[in-house]
């Protein structure tokens, strides 16, 4: 009797043993996939890198999905080997996706800066052309000269005028708008700039 | 025992399919994220929670599941994900048809403005709005391009208010040129000029600027019409130095001028500014409609190397070195020349 009471007591504390010592869910990981997909979001992933922002979710459905598994069995049988490739999965997703959203928003932004500086740099060289002829007496005084010239500096400070509104664009972070502005401002001034160089190089100016 | 209830545990409800509202969500979420991020956010949490519903139900043991549930989350799911691409597909056919319907009316209205600043001259102001109007149509252009169209109506709305600033001075312009005091007033020296080359049985200039035309009239008849072309703001009348204006009055030729006493060919200067016109500038530098900086200018003549089809002096009027000609064989010093705004014959 006495052996049969030690063994079933020895039995109970094997298994309360092995309940306690049963795998727990891996909430640090947990946590720290969670955090990356946050990180994500916040580098607006979802808006510069939506393939990688979409697997990212979905890597943490997945994990989401496992554990809620697991979760519902008898502690006994939980096991959280699939979890945590689950989560390091999740993990690895979450900061693919934030890379891939801070690089796609820097490319955004560089594409717009880089259209900005062309449309500015256009116009600062037409402004220099059109400085150039009004210092040359020879092109000043030449009678189809003489007659476009004031047209062409009307215009030129309206373009100019223009460059405040796509800096505001581009501070407002809609790059595609800023871009698309600074392209457009560019393809006004190009015609004007090749005029001017023509004038500028028919008269021999400086 | 141990194992009948093990067996028994191991029996799972069967799960509804769920790929279709998968698919549906995946869907959604791509149509809706470029135009409603927040929608497309709340499609994805319903995505997650519908996910661990179906993961629980997959795990729980018969006396515990519930496919309701897993059912419910789902149904919320495509819910949102119809409603989302619904609202967001509404909108976007609605910016297109409006942008559809607004985008030639405003390229009209910028076309029309071109061509009444080709017309009627422009100052800064207007050559700024012009600027705009066009730039503003073709960002329109390449934004609705793009699928875009709530923004590019925003610029087909920017390019029209470029475009109204041209249409109001253009038609502040031609009122002036139809004011009754003004016909009047044009009208009288017209008739003054033609009386005074009927009496002397002489030549005289009469300039319409509205017509863009110089009339060449001897003893009180007119002989020989020939189109003009006016200062860059030809149709205002001339106010200061610089304004590109042509002015109006009543004038005579002072000077005859041959190369190489002229640039343009050959040149009838006239005596502008005259006494009125001292005294309009006077008047104007006191009200401070003209800056105490300003000179009333000078210089204003008929020349030649006209046939540019369009306004471009700086104040004078250009005819074509052929007609130049012509005019030169009548004129002398002391010929009238009148500029009206227009009259009647």
């Amino acid at each position: 009797m006495r052996k049969s009471h030690v063994f079933v007591g020895v039995l109970l504390l094997v298994a309360a043993v092995l309940a306690v010592g049963c795998a727990k869910p891996p909430q640090m990981e947990i946590d720290a996939a969670k955090a990356a997909l946050t990180a994500a979001e916040q580098v607006e992933a979802p808006k510069y890198a939506a393939e990688a922002w979409d697997k990212a979710q979905q890597g943490m459905n997945a994990v989401n999905a496992e554990l809620e598994a697991q979760n519902a069995k008898f502690a006994l049988f939980r096991s959280y080997t699939k979890a945590k490739q689950l989560i390091a999965d999740a993990s690895n997703a979450a900061n693919a996706a934030k890379d891939a959203g801070i690089a796609g928003k820097e490319k955004a932004k560089n594409d717009a800066m880089a259209a900005i500086d062309a449309a500015k740099a256009a116009l600062t060289a037409a402004d220099g052309l059109f400085a150039a002829i009004g210092k040359c007496p020879r092109a000043r005084g030449a009678k189809e000269v003489k007659k476009d010239l004031g047209t062409v500096k009307g215009n030129m400070d309206a373009m100019k005028a223009q460059v405040a509104d796509i800096d505001a664009k581009f501070a407002k972070e809609d790059f595609f708008g800023a871009k698309a502005a600074a392209d457009t401002l560019k393809g006004q001034v190009d015609p004007v700039a090749k005029d001017l160089e023509g004038i500028k190089t028919k008269f021999k100016c400086k | 025992m141990a194992l009948a209830a093990l067996l028994v545990s191991c029996s799972r409800h069967p799960l509804p399919n769920v790929d279709g509202a998968r698919r549906a969500a995946r869907n959604a979420i791509q149509a809706v994220r470029p135009a409603a991020p927040k929608k497309a956010r709340l499609i994805e949490q319903l995505v997650a929670l519908a996910e661990v519903a179906t993961a629980a139900e997959a795990a729980a043991p018969w006396w515990e599941g519930s496919v309701g549930r897993t059912e419910a989350a789902w149904l919320r799911v495509v819910r949102a994900a119809r409603e989302a691409t619904a609202t967001v597909r509404a909108a976007q056919s609605q910016a297109r048809g409006a942008y559809a319907t607004l985008y030639p009316e405003v390229r009209n209205e910028v076309v029309r403005a071109q061509a009444e600043i080709g017309e009627a001259g422009m100052d800064r102001r207007e050559a700024a709005a012009m600027q705009q109007a066009l730039m503003s149509l073709k960002l329109a252009e390449k934004l609705a391009e793009a699928g875009r169209h709530q923004q590019a109506i925003e610029e087909l709305r920017e390019a029209r208010d470029g475009a109204g600033v041209v249409h109001r001075a253009w038609g502040a312009l031609h009122a002036r040129l139809g004011e009754p005091s003004n016909l009047r007033q044009w009208k009288q020296w017209a008739e003054m000029t033609i009386e005074e080359s009927l009496r002397a049985g002489d030549t005289a200039i009469l300039v319409d600027k509205l017509r863009r035309r110089v009339t060449l009239y001897r003893a009180g008849r007119p002989v020989a019409h020939f189109p003009a072309e006016l200062g860059a703001n030809g149709l205002r009348r001339k106010e200061h130095s610089g304004d590109r204006a042509t002015p109006e009055g009543m004038y005579r030729v002072v000077q005859v001028k041959e190369p190489p006493e002229t640039r343009f060919y050959k040149a009838l200067l006239i005596n502008y500014p005259n006494d009125e016109d001292r005294m309009r500038f006077a008047l104007g530098q006191r009200r401070g409609s003209i800056s105490a900086r300003a000179g009333i200018g000078s210089l204003i003549e008929i020349h030649g190397d006209g046939g540019e089809g369009r306004d471009w002096t700086d104040g004078c009027i250009a005819l074509t070195n052929e007609d130049m000609d012509r005019l030169f064989a009548h004129v002398r010093v002391g010929t009238p020349v009148t500029i009206v705004g227009t009259y009647g014959r």
